[in-house]
């Protein structure tokens, strides 16, 4: 009769949490729809919905004028440099990490933690708006995340090429690019193509801070309320994420 | 195994041409990359850049800590949170809705017994379906969040449709594909006995997936309240919207103050959700 | 290279040694095969006496000098001076051939010079040579991930060919290869060791192959020195002190 016990007891204790959970989650919806001040009367009204009908039939005209249609190019591309760049100072500088190994944990987390956008609007103060805080911003959060992936992904090798070099005489930087690096690469390589899929997107959006690219023209075309270009922009925006989500995945299939 | 019978072409790489091209194509791209970024490592030790830097870092420390802004943060945070909430909660009954229609299980067309008039319907419903909710995940919600301060004007109701639209997308497909996943012969037979869409999803579809619905539904706000501090700098209210302004008003001390709490409030979310999805592992 | 190991207790474990207290001189020049069952040590004297492990107790001289009193940039520069090939080949596995085998050499270059030859592979002629004379010259530019088990090993041992090591510690060299293809690269190895006066020490489960080409073969069980013999006064009632009953004596000929 005692075996059973426990298995209530885990039972019961989880039905428990369970009714915890829910009452904190309902009441926490609650609170937050209640604490905010959403207008949604006003929201909901006859008047609004008209506006955001006009607003949807602006957005539903694209300007594609060829002059526009090329500034859109130059912003693509640039868009396009700051998230390659920035992916790639990042892959450098993650390797530098890994390599160093002892103590890169923590200010790796501090980097992850601060997003894209606000490292952006602070390196904005220092450098001026521009592609370049931008491309800065990307490498700086990416370096975070891509250094605890390749620091995670270099302590799970097996040692033995690395200790067939050092018995030689081959040093720590050696040793690294003959055997440790080559047997990481593949997986070195996917974190970094799918870091760079995420990165294409923080790249879109920067400019809205004023940090260059798809986002800048963006902003700047709805702050003239000129919807039909600002349409334009983020079909282009989708265009590009989407060819450079094939041109990844196709990369990453021949690595695997 | 003689010594030296080596025909001396194997000598050539045959990978080398390659490898030169590859390299040199890639530093070029590399400094074409750098000329369209402005990229200019100048300009980090560019001494008046340097001065300003250093004003700013030099206010960094101490974090401002007087009881004004204090409450200020506080209910900033709270309003970040809260919109998260909302947005999570709206994204959530978009999303549900648009998972069932999607999902072929429930189709009642798929049926043997009942032909429909238009068999093509259910099909071209289900996939314009699909498309827009790829449509809404893959337009960032920092765009929504824009174009909705215009439509809506600057507040956190802009902040709210911003995620609950971006995060519908994104519900809807994974919904869509836990319900995919289930054992649909509860459902089936159900349907079988007459239920309809509704009932068969109530009482076959549902019961199965909730745990999983919850759980990631939860791990979605988590992402959410990140989304919705970032949000803030486009003027929809809560931490970013501080963070923004204090970084252009120079203010060091509030803007470390607000990174700090911003982390703070990460590492709780965190904490928080993975506690609330233990309940429903 | 001369080795001398005086009174050495060693292992991966340093709580629990698998040698214990072992004494062994081997002269410059000399070529000394080890044989004795699985876990018996083996690999653990060849990595000790190649500065891969510190002893818990005892001392490794090679050439004379104390090779744990040294200050480790001096241990590697004896380091540099020799050459240990582990038993399964451990090559990466998308390295190329030849990357993989200039990997010898890489205590030799600078940072920079092995950093190129990354891209452009130097001394090509010096690894074909290598590879030649272990019949795998037509792998050069293969992947390694795309060689067989025994050209993988073939490549491993080439490395020890193209390496200016004065002292080579090779463990279980034939592990991958089929009898005949492991009597000719048994030859290689030790005609080109005695030609440039290598020192040899390698651990064998080919028991004929250690008595057909190596002058002094040492036999260790337990952590021990069971015998130090030439190999025409190995018999059958050494080899069944050393293996046990496990041994067929019918491999022996």
């Amino acid at each position: 009769m005692k075996r059973p016990a426990p298995v209530d007891a885990g039972a019961a204790s989880e039905r428990s949490l369970r009714w915890i959970s829910s009452g904190v989650l309902l009441s926490l919806v609650a609170a937050s729809f209640w604490s905010l001040d959403l207008r949604s009367s006003e929201l909901l009204s006859l008047d609004s919905a008209r506006r955001l009908a006009d607003f949807a039939a602006e957005l539903l005209h694209p300007d594609l004028q060829a002059a526009f249609l090329g500034k859109v190019a130059d912003a693509t591309l640039e868009t396009l440099a700051m998230s390659t760049l920035g992916t790639l100072l990042a892959a450098l500088l993650g390797l530098l990490v890994a390599f160093q190994r002892r103590l890169m944990h923590p200010p790796m987390a501090v980097l992850r933690a601060i997003p894209e956008l606000v490292w952006a609007s602070l390196l904005l103060v220092a450098l001026g708006l521009g592609p370049f805080a931008g491309t800065l911003a990307l490498a700086l959060h990416t370096t975070g995340v891509l250094g605890r992936l390749y620091l995670e992904a270099f302590e799970n090798l097996p040692d033995g090429p690395a200790f067939a070099l050092t018995a030689s005489g081959a040093s720590p930087a050696q040793v690294f690019l003959y055997a440790r690096l080559p047997q990481a690469l593949p997986q070195l390589a996917s974190y970094t193509l799918y870091r760079w899929e995420n990165n294409i997107r923080a790249a879109a959006v920067l400019g809205v801070v004023g940090a260059g690219g798809l986002g800048q023209m963006l902003s700047f075309h709805l702050g003239l309320f000129q919807l039909g270009k600002a349409s334009t922009v983020i079909l282009v925006t989708l265009i590009l994420v989407a060819v450079v989500d094939a041109a990844s995945g196709v990369l990453r299939r021949r690595l695997g | 195994m003689s010594r030296g019978a080596l025909p001396v072409t194997s000598l050539h790489d045959p990978q080398g041409p390659g490898r030169l091209l590859g390299a040199v194509l890639s530093l070029a791209a590399v400094v074409w990359m750098m000329h369209l970024t402005e990229f200019d490592p100048a300009a980090l030790v560019d001494p008046a850049n340097q001065r300003t830097a250093l004003h700013f870092a030099a206010g960094l420390f101490p974090p401002t800590h007087d009881a004004g802004f204090l409450r200020m943060m506080l209910q900033e945070t709270w309003r970040t949170v809260a919109i998260a909430t909302a947005g999570t909660v709206l994204a959530m009954l978009l999303a549900l809705p648009a998972a069932v229609l999607v999902t072929r299980v429930l189709s009642l067309s798929a049926l043997g017994g009942r032909a429909t008039r238009k068999p093509w319907l259910p099909r071209a419903v289900r996939q314009g379906l699909r498309l827009l909710l790829v449509l809404l995940r893959s337009v960032p919600e920092l765009v929504w969040a824009l174009l909705l301060v215009r439509a809506v004007g600057l507040g956190p109701a802009a902040g709210v449709l911003a995620i609950a639209i971006t995060y519908s997308g994104m519900l809807g497909k994974v919904y869509a594909e836990i319900f995919e996943s289930a054992d649909s012969a509860p459902t089936v037979a159900l349907l079988h006995q007459g239920a309809g869409r509704v009932q068969g999803f109530l009482y076959g579809l549902l019961p199965q997936c909730s745990d999983e619905l919850i759980s990631y539904t939860v791990y979605r706000w988590e992402c959410a309240i990140r989304s919705s501090v970032v949000l803030g700098f486009v003027g929809a209210g809560g931490l970013g919207q501080l963070i923004e302004q204090s970084i252009r008003m120079f203010a060091g001390g509030e803007v470390s103050a607000l990174i700090l709490v911003f982390i703070l409030l990460v590492v709780l979310a965190d904490a928080t959700s993975a506690l609330l999805r233990r309940a429903w592992a | 290279m001369r080795i001398e190991l005086n009174g050495l207790s060693a292992g991966p474990d340093a709580a629990r040694p698998i040698l214990t207290n072992l004494n062994l001189q081997i002269g410059s020049g000399e070529q000394v095969a080890i044989i004795g069952p699985s876990g018996a040590g083996k690999t653990t004297l060849l990595h000790v006496a190649g500065l891969a492990l510190a002893p818990v107790q005892g001392t490794v001289r090679l050439d004379g000098e104390d090779g744990w009193t040294m200050r480790s940039g001096t241990r590697r520069q004896w380091r540099a001076r020799l050459l240990i090939a582990p038993q399964a080949p451990p090559l990466p596995p998308r390295q190329r051939v030849v990357t993989a085998v200039l990997a010898a050499r890489l205590a030799q270059m600078g940072f920079w010079r092995s950093l190129a030859s990354l891209i452009a592979p130097r001394d090509l002629e010096a690894v074909a040579q290598a590879l030649a004379q272990l019949d795998v010259a037509d792998k050069l530019f293969e992947r390694v991930d795309r060689l067989s088990g025994g050209e993988r090993q073939r490549v491993s041992l080439a490395r020890a060919l193209l390496s200016p090591a004065r002292l080579w510690l090779i463990d279980e060299p034939l592990s991958a290869l089929d009898p005949s293809r492991a009597r000719q690269v048994i030859e290689v190895l030790t005609s080109v060791a005695r030609a440039r006066g290598v020192t040899v020490l390698a651990s064998f489960h080919q028991v004929d192959v250690a008595l057909a080409f190596f002058p002094r073969i040492l036999g260790v069980r337990a952590g021990k020195v069971l015998f130090d013999l030439a190999p025409e006064r190995v018999g059958p009632a050494e080899l069944r002190a050393l293996y046990g009953n496990d041994i067929a004596l019918g491999d022996l000929k």
